[in-house]
């Protein structure tokens, strides 16, 4: 492939990791002033908003995606952010660190959590749905009596500022974009990773360790969920010991853009590019809803309602396609038999 | 012979050991009490820490706590948990559930106390239904109006964001919080509304209150930490300088409204619901970016329910039952309106290191036991409580 050809193929992929954020904008920019002559970004702080909740969604749909893509089902993705938030911030805490401490000890934690699970799948042979519920309940238990229950406080702690820093969670969500880029593209774990979807048991015949392969998507989702919880924790201020299976609310709120990422946008572009994009696009799309004085219940439906519209078309888009197949040949099929036909 | 010296030691043993038991203690048989909570949030500790510093040492309890119940399910399955573990008596501060949950603990033999800003609506005359206990929704409405008379009474046009927490599913105090302080707004700038103040209050959106005087006021509702998301934007747009939280907005909020005044170099006046917590006082006594005091004005989450909840729930397993009753119903003891906190300085009075934890001593509450006990006598202890009183007794 020629120079050219090939920036060309980069800047085409470019402007299609642009172009569902660029829709989303432009469409709810339109709808917010025809219908309330405000726009949908006021400040500068409407785009710190921007960029610290798509960085949140954006980890855990990197998280989702370790193991969802795989038919693997994590229910207890969310149990480990609250503990490995809360776990990881206490340590922090107990140790008088500071500020990106807390980072750091959250996504040891994470890795820790995620690592016990994927241990426990592949050692267990549990199905991943009931192991996850069962793993949620126990560390759900554990962040909780960790923390007397009342969880991690981060709200007036000195040091802890510039976790709730735009600057700083730009960086983070980079990092961890390259991160992802790097491991699920350029790594002989991100070939094994692409096998073991593909057919697992082809994948073993192939030489490929499916249980080590397996073990660590679930070490790395834990760690990138660690990251999604304390940057959460960092702005609200605080991470709730939640427990009765509450904590995966958050996680399942952010499959859409996992969806959108994996199932979508990775035809045309890298896959981590397109989680980012479907973030960045959704996350623009909450804010439309917010401007329209929605309310939460409300916005979840919506997303909700369109998320599942989103699997109903990806799971028969093919349907047309043939249908349209179909049509063409019988079509040909007809001008075949008139000519012969005509021929007689 | 030996056999005899060995009973005797032990004898012997066990007298020092009573006599080692606290004075407080003295008289009351060691009962085990539940105690169901809808948060486990800094105001649920520091009623922890009350209850296991003065409460359980004075009156001999000892507690079985809950994780955060949100429905009536979850405090059922609490309750029953409570009763198979022993438990007497169960003081349940679930608002939305407390009457269902009085049935349940009815027929499990267990006494019973419910926290609501209101009264029972049902199930009042059970047995073992012992009271009612918590402020009245007129005492928060009163004390959010005295909030916000303190703190925008300086002749200045103000945009004000209240936020109604639980008020939109029927909470009363949240009702009766968002409403005092729409009426405290309405005598300041002397507006008339477009639309009733109930309603207003009530409101499942958010919805601009809307006045001949052309004041920008808006009613969200909400709690918890996705407040963050849905009220983060309504800051940044930089039009409101009052932020009201009829729920505990201090922790999920307080990094937005730092961001919103670092960015306009406005003063956002901040009037939460807490607890004198560490953290607020830390509030109180730090200047934000534009050289105020971070936090303005504090109404403090009521924490004489929780004791006055407790001497009921002594009194009734204490054969009382009958004086902490009402005429064969359930009481009602709302005790005082909650405090409210406008300066750094009541600050420090109402929270300092001998301050005993719902400003009651030891000596308080075990007057409030006993034979001669009666509901009216705790309720009107409790509504001695006032920020003045509270200030002049323990100010010395």
């Amino acid at each position: 492939m020629t120079q050219s050809n090939k920036f060309l193929r980069f800047l085409k992929q470019v402007a299609i990791a642009l172009a569902l954020p660029a829709i989303m904008f432009i469409l709810m920019e339109l709808l917010i002033y025809a219908t309330q002559g405000k726009h949908l970004f006021n400040s500068v702080l409407d785009i710190r908003n921007l960029i610290r909740g798509s960085g949140n969604a954006a980890a855990i749909a990197f998280a989702l995606s370790m193991n969802l893509t795989s038919g693997r089902m994590d229910l207890s993705l969310g149990a480990q952010r609250a503990a490995g938030t809360i776990i990881g911030g206490l340590i922090a805490q107990a140790l008088g660190l500071t500020g990106i401490w807390y980072l750091v000890f959250a996504v040891l934690c994470g890795i820790a959590f995620g690592a016990l699970v994927g241990v426990a799948f592949v050692t267990l042979r549990v199905p991943p749905m009931v192991l996850g519920i069962g793993m949620a309940c126990i560390l759900e238990c554990v962040g909780f009596a960790a923390s007397n229950g009342i969880g991690l406080k981060i709200v007036g702690r000195a040091g802890t500022e510039i976790l709730s820093d735009a600057s700083f969670t730009i960086v983070v969500v980079i990092i961890m974009a390259v991160f992802m880029l790097f491991l699920m593209t350029y790594t002989r774990f991100s070939y094994n990773f692409r096998a073991v979807r593909g057919s697992q048991q082809i994948a073993r015949n192939s030489g490929i360790n499916v249980f080590v392969n397996v073990a660590i998507c679930y070490t790395v989702a834990g760690a990138l969920v660690a990251v999604s919880g304390l940057l959460d924790s960092a702005f609200a201020g605080s991470m709730n010991a939640s427990m009765g299976l509450t904590s995966n609310g958050s996680v399942m709120a952010n499959m859409f853009a996992m969806m959108i990422g994996c199932a979508f946008l990775s035809r045309y572009i890298n896959q981590a590019v397109g989680i980012i994009s479907a973030a960045v696009a959704l996350r623009i799309f909450g804010m439309g809803l917010t401007a329209f004085n929605v309310s939460d219940a409300v916005s979840s439906c919506i997303n909700m309602a369109l998320f599942i519209a989103f699997l109903v078309w990806q799971a028969n888009s093919h349907v047309l396609k043939q249908r349209k197949y179909d049509r063409e040949r019988i079509a040909q099929a007809q001008e075949m038999k008139k000519a012969r036909a005509a021929a007689v | 012979m030996k056999a005899r010296k060995i009973v005797s030691l032990v004898l012997a043993l066990v007298m020092l050991l009573a006599i080692a038991v606290p004075a407080g203690a003295e008289g009351f048989r060691k009962v085990k009490v539940a105690y169901a909570t809808n948060a486990t949030d800094e105001t649920f500790v520091g009623r922890k820490k009350g209850l296991e510093e003065l409460v359980g040492p004075t009156l001999n309890m000892e507690f079985m706590y809950s994780e955060a119940l949100s429905d009536a399910g979850a405090l059922t399955t609490f309750i029953e948990n409570a009763f198979a573990s022993g438990c007497e008596g169960v003081f349940v501060d679930l608002a939305n559930a407390m009457d269902q949950g009085a049935a349940v603990a009815n027929d499990l033999g267990m006494w019973y106390v419910g926290v609501s800003s209101a009264d029972s609506a049902v199930n009042y005359d059970l047995p073992y239904y012992v009271s009612v206990v918590g402020a009245s929704a007129q005492g928060y409405g009163t004390s959010y109006a005295t909030a916000i008379e303190s703190v925008l009474s300086d002749g200045e046009e103000h945009s004000i964001l209240i936020l109604s927490g639980a008020a939109a599913y029927g909470a009363t105090s949240f009702i009766e919080g968002t409403a005092g302080s729409l009426r405290a707004l309405q005598e300041i700038y002397g507006l008339t509304y477009t639309r009733d103040i109930n309603e207003l209050a009530t409101s499942s959106t958010s919805v601009d209150a809307e006045n001949d005087k052309g004041v920008k006021i808006t009613v969200v509702p909400g709690m918890g930490p996705d407040l963050t998301n849905t009220v983060s934007p309504m800051l940044q747009s930089g039009e409101y300088d009052v932020v009201v939280g009829t729920t505990t907005i201090y922790g999920s909020l307080s990094v937005a409204v730092d961001e919103v005044e670092k960015a306009t170099g406005k003063n956002i006046f901040f009037i939460s619901r807490d607890v004198l917590s560490d953290t607020i006082g830390n509030a109180f006594h730090t200047n934000d970016s534009t050289g105020h005091p971070v936090m303005d004005a504090v109404v403090t989450q009521a924490t004489f329910e929780t004791v006055s909840g407790m001497i009921l729930l002594r009194n009734a397993i204490d054969g009382y039952a009958d004086n902490m009753r009402a005429d064969g119903r359930c009481s009602r003891v709302p005790g005082s309106a909650p405090l409210v906190v406008v300066s750094a300085e009541q600050f420090d009075i109402l929270s300092a290191e001998d301050i005993p934890f719902a400003f009651c001593t030891a000596e308080d509450i075990l007057a409030l036991t006993g034979p001669d006990a009666t509901w009216e006598a705790i309720d009107a202890f409790g509504a001695s409580l006032t920020t003045e009183a509270v200030i002049e007794k323990f100010n010395k």
